[in-house]
């Protein structure tokens, strides 16, 4: 009984001691992560949350009226004359640029990854070199192509002149069917490094052991890739797929901004582009926000459609495993 | 613990989102003082009190007493970086002069925020959406509307009466550019015409004795050029989206007499005839049918067209005037001494005047002493003042000395300097007569016209690359225009 009493007491003692420091364990931690939520509250948070409230607003020439007006500025966005047809060719134009700009880089992506996971002599310097597109500052790099798609002295046009594959120098950046096509080129240029060491990271993971088995068993290049190497890649190449897809509905901006204002006519006029001008230049700051939410909404959709997809448990679900 | 953080995320994003509430700019409605408050001289400290009745010597007259300049106050003041370094010249005399020789005396320093002209309207847009104010502030004369109306700036004459005096000695083009509903709210910076430039030596090889009068006259002398194998793109115009492309595209519509809107800002231009029609048809034609203007034109403004036509690349340009300065200087252009002014082709050969201006900005009126030096510097930025003993626009013609650029004040060009500079740099005559025939854009003073302007460049780029029909492009900026003036 009294060893009962006594361990009771120990348990209780062991448990209060254990609480404490539990507490105090838990309240560091807290402490600790607390200047991240700071960050994120000030700088994530409230811009998400002001930015959504000010899409139920009215604006009056870049000055609000304190009028709460539901979702007319949704309804304006695919209604209003002024507004519907450009905002349906910005849907249009951003929807092909980012399906574009994410396969070209996922695949380039890979095959860049396969190369730097080897060693031969020169891969530091490769690997270095690759990386470079990557540091250079967005705005940089778009005067840079800026100037190579130069329809006077552009180093594009005096080579493929030089090639003899034109005869005369091309208004690449005025011409509607070429103008979003360079732009595209030099997103790709820029984000491939960012998903090839990615990738690279996560092919890395992948245990030697099973393609020594896979090639024991005369398995071929092609089967090898895609039930041993693609499998094991799922979740790597899911993280890229999600990466890759808010990157390039977000970050071309710079470059349409630089290369094409929007032109010629609307063959660039994107959807960041478009929440751009009607924010700041018409300072319709209501209906800018609206199509911001559109464009999030957008993005949570492609991130489900890859998440659900491409889960593996899904997979193996349906692969009945 | 976790819950009570939770809480804390939470209230913070609530108090933040409470407090960053966007407020409606504050446009005051006090009675603005009509002039600047003037200290009372301080009274005399040392009072003579002679003791006793004797002969004294007569009285050292009492030395003036020289009021204590008004502030310390720092003015927030933005432009954009146009030679940077002479504007921050021209602001430290301004500190200089109103220091030593306005009336009343102030103790004012300018801190000056600038960025390109292309990004100009966002960035004062952003600072002001921010909650960001500014003193005193360059505009164009298609901004006015939008900042006035937004409260982002207030009307001069309710502060400086005297500015309905400088419109008498202005140009009309420039009085109704810096007019907002009847009421003047800036000096001007700079006005400017755009003027049709051809390079004579090039005209001349081709065997032509006079420039084109007639649009169809520059298709037939650029086709001969082409000819003669002197230049593939014998015409260069600013067509890329942006300000640029506005004052070039209104150049184009005047010269064939276009009326866009009636008084009642009612749209009058004819959808598939007329000389709008007529005069987008001329580009499209020019762009694929006579080749006689490369595709080129769509990513070009009028500083991309300025170093071409220098370069040599081109016959016939449409550009503000003071480029011409450059156009005609040895080790600057390849054709200098060759580039000439001629009236705008066209049928009434007018063509269109912009005015860069100078605006009181809302921050202004937050006290008199900040109001007072604002005024001041506007006024000498702008307006006619005494400096050193001389008495003249002085800001406007170092501007116009230095720069080559032009300037509203009428009386200016009664200035010997002046004179000598701009023959120099074209045909007087043809200069004058040209400014002459300048209108302001139509429909500048509609605050939406910022928006519609922004509509109009995407749909006429659509006529040009073939889109869209050109009576479909312009219903449709007709209506764009009309859903706009009924929001």
């Amino acid at each position: 009984m009294e060893s009962t009493t006594l361990d009771k007491r120990r348990v209780l003692k062991k448990s209060s001691y254990e609480d404490k420091r539990f507490k105090q364990t838990t309240a560091f931690a807290y402490k600790m992560i607390l200047p991240s939520v700071l960050f994120i509250v000030v700088f994530i948070a409230f811009p998400m949350f002001y930015s959504v409230s000010l899409a139920f607003q009215d604006f009056k020439y870049g000055v609000p009226t304190g009028e709460f007006i539901g979702l007319q500025n949704f309804i304006d966005i695919f209604t209003k004359s002024t507004v519907a047809p450009g905002f349906y060719n910005s849907l249009q134009v951003t929807l092909i640029f980012t399906l574009a700009a994410v396969v070209a880089v996922i695949l380039i992506s890979l095959g860049i990854a396969f190369l730097i996971n080897e060693s031969f002599p020169g891969s530091g310097l490769i690997k270095v070199s690759l990386l470079l597109p990557y540091a250079i500052p967005g705005i940089a790099s778009a005067v840079m192509w800026n100037w190579i798609y130069d329809a006077s002295f552009g180093v594009l046009n005096g080579l493929l002149f030089k090639m003899g594959i034109i005869d005369s120098y091309i208004a690449i950046l005025s011409d509607k069917n070429l103008a979003l096509w360079a732009i595209w080129f030099a997103y790709v240029w820029k984000m491939v490094p960012y998903s090839a060491f990615l990738l690279s990271a996560g092919l890395s993971t992948i245990p030697s052991s099973v393609y020594e088995a896979a090639l024991m068993d005369r398995s071929s290049t092609f089967r090898t890739f895609f039930k041993i190497t693609l499998p094991l890649l799922l979740p790597v190449l899911q993280l890229a797929l999600v990466v890759q897809t808010i990157f390039a509905l977000l970050l071309h901006f710079g470059l349409v901004f630089v290369m094409t204002g929007g032109g010629p006519g609307e063959a660039t006029r994107t959807l960041p582009w478009l929440i751009y001008q009607e924010s700041f230049t018409y300072t319709r700051f209501g209906r800018g926000s609206a199509m911001a939410i559109i464009l999030s909404l957008i993005m949570i959709i492609f991130i489900y459609i890859y998440l659900v997809l491409l889960n593996p448990e899904r997979r193996k679900a349906r692969d009945g495993q | 613990m976790k819950k009570l953080f939770l809480a804390l995320v939470v209230i913070s994003t609530i108090v933040l989102s409470a407090g960053c509430a966007p407020a409606a700019t504050v446009v005051p409605t006090s009675v603005p003082p009509t002039s600047a408050p003037v200290q009372e001289p301080a009274a005399p400290t040392d009072v003579p009190q002679p003791a006793a009745p004797v002969e004294e010597p007569p009285a050292a007259e009492p030395e003036p007493v020289v009021a204590a300049p008004l502030g310390p106050v720092t003015l927030r003041f933005a432009g954009w970086n146009y030679d940077s370094a002479k504007a921050h010249d021209i602001l430290a005399t301004y500190e200089r002069w109103v220091s030593t020789q306005h009336d009343p005396l102030m103790d004012a320093t300018v801190e000056m925020a600038d960025t390109g002209y292309g990004e100009y309207d966002t960035f004062i847009t952003t600072n002001y959406a921010g909650g960001g104010v500014y003193d005193a502030l360059y505009s164009s004369d298609h901004w006015l509307a939008k900042w006035a109306e937004a409260g982002w700036v207030l009307p001069l004459e309710d502060y400086f009466p005297k500015a309905k005096d400088y419109m008498k000695d202005v140009s009309d083009f420039s009085v109704s550019a810096l007019t907002y509903k009847g009421k003047v709210y800036g000096l001007p910076y700079y006005s400017d015409v755009m003027y049709f430039v051809y390079n004579a030596n090039m005209l001349q090889s081709a065997g032509i004795v006079a420039p084109p009068t007639t649009w169809d006259e520059v298709t037939e002398q650029s086709l001969l050029i082409k000819e003669k194998g002197l230049t593939e793109t014998p015409v260069l115009f600013g067509l890329k989206a942006g300000s640029w492309f506005d004052e070039a595209f209104f150049a184009l519509a005047y010269s064939e007499g276009t009326d866009f809107f009636d008084d009642e800002m009612v749209p009058v231009f004819e959808n598939d005839t007329g000389p709008l029609f007529t005069i987008i048809e001329w580009l499209k034609k020019s762009l694929y049918e006579t080749e006689i203007m490369p595709l080129k034109v769509l990513e070009m403004a009028a500083p991309d067209v300025q170093e071409s036509f220098k370069n040599g690349d081109a016959a016939f340009v449409i550009v503000p005037g003071y480029m011409m300065a450059e156009f005609n200087t040895p080790g600057l252009s390849k054709i200098a001494g060759s580039a000439k002014i001629s009236m705008m082709p066209g049928t009434t050969h007018e063509t269109n005047g912009f005015t860069r201006m100078y605006l009181l900005g809302s921050g202004a009126v937050e006290d008199d002493t900040r109001l007072a030096a604002s005024l001041a510097l506007i006024e000498f930025l702008g307006g006619e003042t005494t400096l050193d003993g001389e008495t003249t626009y002085h800001v406007a013609r170092r501007w116009a000395v230095e720069n080559r650029l032009g300037f509203s004040a009428e009386p200016l060009w009664k200035d010997a300097e002046i004179e000598k500079v701009f023959s120099a740099m074209a045909d007087p005559t043809i200069l004058a007569k040209q400014k002459g025939l300048a209108r302001s854009k139509d429909g500048m003073q509609a605050p939406w016209f910022a928006e519609w302007i922004g509509l109009v460049r995407t749909e006429v780029q659509r006529a040009l690359l073939g889109d869209a029909e050109t009576a479909e492009v312009l219903e449709t900026i007709k209506q764009q225009w009309v859903d706009l003036s009924q929001e």
